[in-house]
């Protein structure tokens, strides 16, 4: 089914990656309590694996040099960090409404294919793609990631 | 003149030592590993005033003066725990004999009560009254794997590390910038630069040292934007290491793949006293250049003690 809506949307789109992620995204706000995670090329794998080599900490200097405010600006190692994660904080309020509402993520943390920290990032990384302009969206959601996701949804623990 | 470096580490097994030795002018590099006894307290006084050893520096003795002919042309490198090692220690015991054999000139001061010695720079109206040979330069534990593990890319014997700790002798700059307790570059600050060469980032004082970026004839301008996680990934495998060295084995990371050439100035040499001193970069401060290999002399002779 997925690979349906891609070949369907990849006429109205420039490159075949945008078609996959709105096929995803649209997918998987239909899906109910089911993710759907896009295949990924080469680059984007290694850029997440990379991505969750790092810590919460490490994970918010990488979002300054994405920011257009912070062109010519010059840091110490600890206040890119903070300027990171003053951002990300801006966006967090955001990312709820987007992730924990509208996506509904508590119904999907449960599912086999969300176990994995990479699937969860690449499909959270497409949910979030339109409020992370300008900067990776697997950036972000690998940040959601370290976090917790259960705990930043305020998602019931798995009964056992 | 220096022109022999000897290079001393821990060994991997925490029970001896590994010894690495460059002699420059012959181009010859040998390496040898140890094991080495903790000695008693009161021998360690004997050490400094008498000519004899136990077996084990015996071995280290022969093994010496195979190597190096001048004990006043070598110039000794040890990683050691802190400026507080303990007496009975093995760094102590190979240090006391270095400097009985004028290998090196070292002082200590002895706090008997709490095991510890504490090692510091010799004050100029006493340097010549030492043993003689130059002072040991010291070095964080792991540092010298890391150095290497960036150079070459994949970590070995005791034996080569040792031998690096021998190369980074070589270069007192080098050694200024592992040594130094200032901050070097962001990843932001090595992203402006490359965005604006010249312009922003190229110049960071911290501590005791100034850390500066040139651009090469070769240097990359591709994929710019990765450089904040190339630095990231780095940084967060070597945290042990703490904070401001870990940065220092980032930066020269992202430095090696986009080939950006890394300097490091020092107040703490005598002719860099003045700010005006510090501009006006020559080729002597430049701690990574990526136009410039190790010899080959020191790449073949790594490959053997691997």
């Amino acid at each position: 089914m997925l690979s349906k809506a891609i070949d369907s949307l990849n006429n109205f789109f420039k490159t075949e990656n945008q078609a996959q992620i709105l096929a995803s995204v649209f997918l998987n706000s239909m899906g109910g309590n089911s993710m759907k995670i896009r295949k990924i090329d080469e680059t984007e794998q290694k850029e997440i694996e990379k991505y969750l080599m790092l810590d919460e900490t490490m994970l918010y200097s990488l979002i300054p040099p994405y920011l257009p405010e912070y062109r010519g600006t010059l840091f110490t190692f600890n206040g890119q960090i903070e300027a990171g994660r003053k951002k990300f904080r801006a966006m967090q309020q955001q990312l709820y409404v987007i992730i924990c509402k509208e996506w509904e993520l508590c119904k999907k943390i449960d599912d086999d294919v969300s176990q994995d920290k990479y699937n969860l990032v690449i499909a959270i990384g497409d949910v979030i793609s339109t409020i992370a302009v300008g900067i990776p969206p697997c950036l972000i959601a690998s940040i959601l990631v370290k976090m917790g996701l259960r705990e930043f949804c305020n998602c019931p623990h798995k009964k056992k | 003149m220096c022109d022999t470096f000897l290079g001393i580490i821990q060994d991997s097994n925490h029970n001896g030592v590994s010894l690495g030795i460059m002699d420059v002018s012959h181009q010859i590099v040998s390496s040898r590993s140890f094991l080495i006894d903790r000695v008693h307290l009161d021998n360690v006084f004997s050490m400094c005033n008498k000519d004899t050893y136990s077996e084990d520096l015996n071995e280290v003795r022969e093994f010496l003066e195979t190597k190096i002919s001048d004990t006043k042309t070598v110039q000794v490198l040890m990683e050691i725990p802190s400026a507080n090692i303990e007496i009975d220690s093995i760094h102590m015991k190979m240090l006391c004999f270095l400097a009985r054999k004028g290998y090196c000139a070292l002082q200590f001061d002895f706090d008997k009560q709490h095991n510890k010695s504490r090692l510091g720079l010799i004050p100029k109206e006493i340097k010549f009254a030492a043993f003689g040979g130059h002072e040991v330069m010291y070095l964080q534990p792991h540092l010298s794997k890391a150095y290497m593990q960036f150079l070459l890319g994949s970590c070995a014997s005791s034996e080569c590390v040792a031998v690096i700790a021998a190369l980074i002798a070589t270069d007192r700059n080098l050694h200024y910038f592992l040594t130094s307790n200032g901050r070097v570059q962001s990843s932001q600050d090595v992203l402006e630069f490359m965005r604006y060469p010249g312009e922003l980032g190229a110049w960071v004082g911290s501590g005791n040292e100034v850390f500066g970026l040139s651009t090469s004839p070769v240097t990359r301008f591709d994929n710019l934007e990765m450089i904040p996680l190339e630095y990231a990934v780095v940084a967060k495998k070597y945290e042990f290491l703490g904070t401001n060295d870990a940065l220092k084995i980032a930066l020269l990371t992202v430095c090696k793949l986009w080939r950006i050439r890394l300097h490091c100035i020092s107040f703490m040499e005598k002719k860099n006293e003045q700010i005006s001193d510090i501009f006006g970069v020559d080729d002597g401060q430049v701690i990574y250049d990526p136009q410039k290999n190790l010899g080959a002399w020191i790449t073949s002779a790594l490959q053997r003690a691997d």
